[in-house]
């Protein structure tokens, strides 16, 4: 089982091969046109599920972990330790550090794309957790709330725009991650890319490569969208 | 901003030689504090830096534990409360008010009724009975604020809306004004002197400023380094018979002139036994010297005098009908009449 | 399944090879980083000094971790071809980035009162930024170094797809190496970045005055990317510098 996925001839003729594709211009929109719906629109796809089950899986293990460190202050540096491991691990080694075991499937890719989101999430979240200022922390103790009542209703709330920050940086790396999972799955934006390289054809990783910024970008945007609406107290420039 | 609220229920809290040792201190932080604080009446607790104020207060809703002795509000020592109910039962206002940023103002007041479960009518009716009380009107738009969008007297205010919401029998404010610039900080003096009125809540107030302790206890208890109890008694009494000498340098050699911002002229003419003679109306009207309404303090009065470099005032009336002209001389001697001592002295505070 | 094991076999067999393959990784990563730093660092310390340019320097960041590599190494190829050229210059548009805006904002965060008392003091502009700026901004810019330096050992494992050597060579390989060769490699990079990682935070301990290094110290799970002076709770400033991509 082979690992780079053989590269197809280039000029790829689809009939009347216009000028801008004969002549390997940087971006032959025509071309692009053409080919969305058959290459362009289904790795699109694909590299959204692929980020979306990453960027899920990853916050539910880091918002529990995160959870856990904030109560047993303890296992913090520990699992801050693990997760700083998982994430300098290049991706393209965890990737195939992983194949031995589980093959060259989608479920490698998710299980590195998942890893190296975990430090991410789980810092910002932890560190949202505990920022709360003190007067706040004392306010609310002293006010009679109970630590699980503190929690959902101080600590919580408070720590969105943390949580909200580890996302939209977690997002757009994993966006980005995600092409290299095509050196062991032809899935997601990367293998157009990785396709197109050895007898490079431009327009094909430009556009490719051109999508996955604006995807990352689009996912940051509706992030910040999403941080507005569920905190709209922070947004606000303060006066005090 | 005086509106009437139903008479709140409120306790007496009494500190039964109440002592906090820190573990690995030497010294008690908290002495055997031995005090009562009658129902409705405001304690104000004064002292050095690490004199135990702040500890004493903190003992009241359990945020410490007391090592030994006990406190009580109303008849029920704090210990046969669960602590939580505790504090959802005491208002509790700090100085940087720990308002939660993420709330709106209504939000942040109607916090505790809502876990305690009112139902949503009676905390609505409540949280803008308490804006009006506190000035924050109009009630509509300030309840959908932010805190980061008030300044921070209007801040402190909504503190002290938030600690009155569940309608609390006792209220701990740790020098709550302390933050404030001056001018702001003597506005909301004035104000919550009003409210007080109002709303009758038995208050232990932490201050640090002698002159505010002065302005807003209906006690003063004076606490040593060591949270040793040097004094507590009434403003005045205590000016006019400080207990021992740490007392005495603590209120300032200028007790003297502090004593007299305690008492109006009204109430010094009117406790006095001879009482100068009105004047006519023709020499109150021909006289020269300077005026004042009786309302004033003698400390007015006597900065009036020295102000206009006269010898005499002329005091009138409320009504203004009357007058009556006041030597220097004599405004001393009316001023400093002695205030018998009506509080507790402790024995073995050094006197 | 495969031969588990036989990558220690591999490395065995193969010792001098990976161990060329890591010193040309390293000559990559190094040349990268470097000419990164030499890009990088000065704007950022020019911009955090005269306190302007904010959202570029943190633009530049997202911009950068929101281009991936690999699409970038495939452009290059069109424009400068293959080899150690194209792969360095892919790395140090990946590297710079997260230099200069950690740099940017831990120079401009540091407290203006102090560097208006060295200002009143009678210090030169370059003199406050040299004995008090930078200083203070060390942690900010040796987190931003110790990022880019885990990013370009990282991304530099791609540079096989454009003939540039390195560890890639062989993890990219397959045919020639076998799969124990694939996870010998992939094995040794995952152990360079780490080490890269870790002597990094060794240089931030040492280089750190112990003055400065006691107030940084929060908690232990405080992003180890986070900059000081981002600690607010407005996700704004954890926003931009959270991590950069280690590889993409």
């Amino acid at each position: 089982m082979n690992i780079i996925i053989q590269a197809e001839p280039v000029i790829p003729d689809y009939g009347q091969a216009g000028e801008c594709v004969v002549n390997n211009g940087a971006f032959c929109a025509d071309w692009f046109v053409q080919q969305w719906p058959t290459i362009f629109w289904p790795a699109l796809l694909e590299h959204i599920g692929l980020t979306l089950i990453a960027i899920v899986i990853g916050f539910i293990l880091a918002f529990s972990a995160a959870l856990v460190a904030h109560r047993y202050s303890v296992v913090a540096a520990p699992l801050n330790g693990l997760t700083t491991v998982l994430y300098t691990i290049p991706p393209l080694a965890l990737f195939l550090l992983l194949v031995p075991f589980t093959g060259l499937t989608v479920l490698t890719a998710e299980i590195a794309l998942v890893a190296y989101t975990l430090l991410i999430l789980f810092s910002n979240t932890l560190t949202g957790l505990n920022g709360i200022p003190a007067d706040v922390r004392r306010a609310a103790v002293g006010m009679g709330l109970t630590r699980y009542q503190i929690l959902k209703r101080i600590e919580l709330p408070m720590a969105v725009p943390a949580i909200i920050g580890g996302l939209r940086i977690a997002s757009v790396l994993t966006v980005s991650t995600a092409t290299i999972a095509a050196f062991i799955v032809d899935a997601g934006l990367g293998s157009p890319i990785l396709k197109a390289i050895q007898s490079p054809f431009n327009t094909q990783f430009v556009a490719a490569g051109a999508l996955a910024v604006l995807l990352a970008f689009a996912v940051d945007g509706l992030l910040v969208l999403l941080g507005k609406g569920l905190a709209p107290w922070a947004s606000r420039r303060r006066i005090a | 901003m005086m509106t009437t609220i139903d008479p709140e229920q409120s306790s007496s809290i009494v500190f039964d030689a109440a002592t906090k040792v820190y573990a690995g201190q030497p010294q008690p932080a908290v002495d055997n504090l031995s005090l009562t604080i009658e129902a409705g009446e405001l304690c104000c607790i004064v002292g050095p830096s690490g004199g135990g104020k702040t500890t004493t207060l903190l003992l009241v809703n359990r945020l410490v534990e007391l090592t030994s002795g006990d406190i009580r509000i109303g008849d029920r020592s704090i210990h046969d409360i669960d602590p939580i109910a505790l504090r959802r039962s005491i208002g509790y206002v700090i100085q940087q008010t720990g308002l939660f940023p993420h709330l709106t103002i209504a939000e942040n007041i109607a916090l505790i009724p809502q876990i305690i479960d009112w139902d949503k009518s009676r905390i609505k009716k409540r949280t803008n009975e308490l804006l009006e009380l506190v000035g924050l009107t109009p009630v509509e738009s300030f309840a959908k604020r932010y805190p980061h969008e008030l300044s921070g007297g209007q801040q402190q205010r909504v503190g002290i809306a938030r600690a009155l919401a569940a309608n609390p029998p006792v209220m701990l404010m740790d020098e709550p004004f302390g933050a404030l610039d001056p001018i702001t900080r003597a506005n909301i003096q004035d104000e919550f002197l009003a409210l007080k009125d109002a709303i009758g809540k038995t208050t232990i107030f932490i201050t640090h400023d002698i002159d505010e302790a002065i302005k807003m206890g209906d006690k003063m208890a004076i606490l040593q380094e060591g949270g040793v109890l040097a004094q507590y008694d009434t403003p005045e009494a205590i000016l006019a018979h400080p207990a021992n000498e740490f007392v005495e340098r603590f209120v300032g050699n200028d007790r003297g002139l502090k004593l007299l911002t305690l008492r109006t002229l009204k109430r010094v003419l009117n406790q006095t036994p001879n009482r100068p003679a009105p004047m006519s109306r023709a020499d109150a009207q021909a006289s020269n010297l300077p005026r004042i309404t009786e309302t004033a303090t003698a400390q007015a009065a006597l900065s009036l005098a020295l102000n206009a470099r006269s010898s005499a005032i002329i005091v009138t009336s409320e009504s203004g009908k009357d007058a009556v002209e006041l030597s220097v001389q004599r405004l001393l001697e009316l001023g400093a009449a002695n205030a018998a001592p009506s509080g507790t002295i402790p024995t073995g505070a050094g006197v | 399944m495969i031969d588990d094991f036989g990558f220690i076999g591999f490395s065995i067999n193969n010792f001098g090879l990976l161990l060329d393959k890591t010193m040309e990784h390293l000559a990559i990563s190094s040349t990268a980083l470097l000419i990164a730093i030499l890009i990088g660092m000065p704007i950022g310390l020019w911009l955090g000094h005269i306190h302007k340019g904010e959202f570029i320097a943190v633009s530049v960041s997202n911009l950068g971790r929101a281009l991936p590599s690999l699409a970038l190494i495939a452009i290059l190829i069109g424009v400068v071809g293959i080899g150690f050229t194209n792969v360095v210059i892919a790395l140090i548009v990946l590297a710079a980035p997260p230099i200069l805006t950690t740099t940017f904002l831990g120079v401009n965060g540091v407290d203006r009162s102090l560097t208006q008392a060295a200002r009143g003091m009678g210090l030169r502009g370059w003199q406050t930024l040299l004995r008090v700026e930078i200083p203070l901004a060390l942690p900010s810019i040796f987190t931003g170094l110790r990022t880019s330096a885990v990013l370009v050992v990282s991304s530099a494992t791609l540079a096989a797809i454009a003939g540039g050597g390195g560890l890639g060579d062989i993890i990219l390989n397959q045919v020639a190496y076998g799969m124990s060769g694939v996870i010998a490699g992939a094995l040794w990079v995952a152990i360079l970045a780490l080490a890269t990682d870790g002597l990094f935070i060794l240089l931030h301990r040492l280089v750190t005055p112990a003055s400065i290094r006691s107030r940084t110290k929060r908690d232990p799970a405080a992003p180890a990317r986070d900059v000081a002076g981002a600690k607010d709770v407005s996700g704004e400033r954890v926003t931009t510098v959270g991590g950069a991509p280690a590889a993409k």
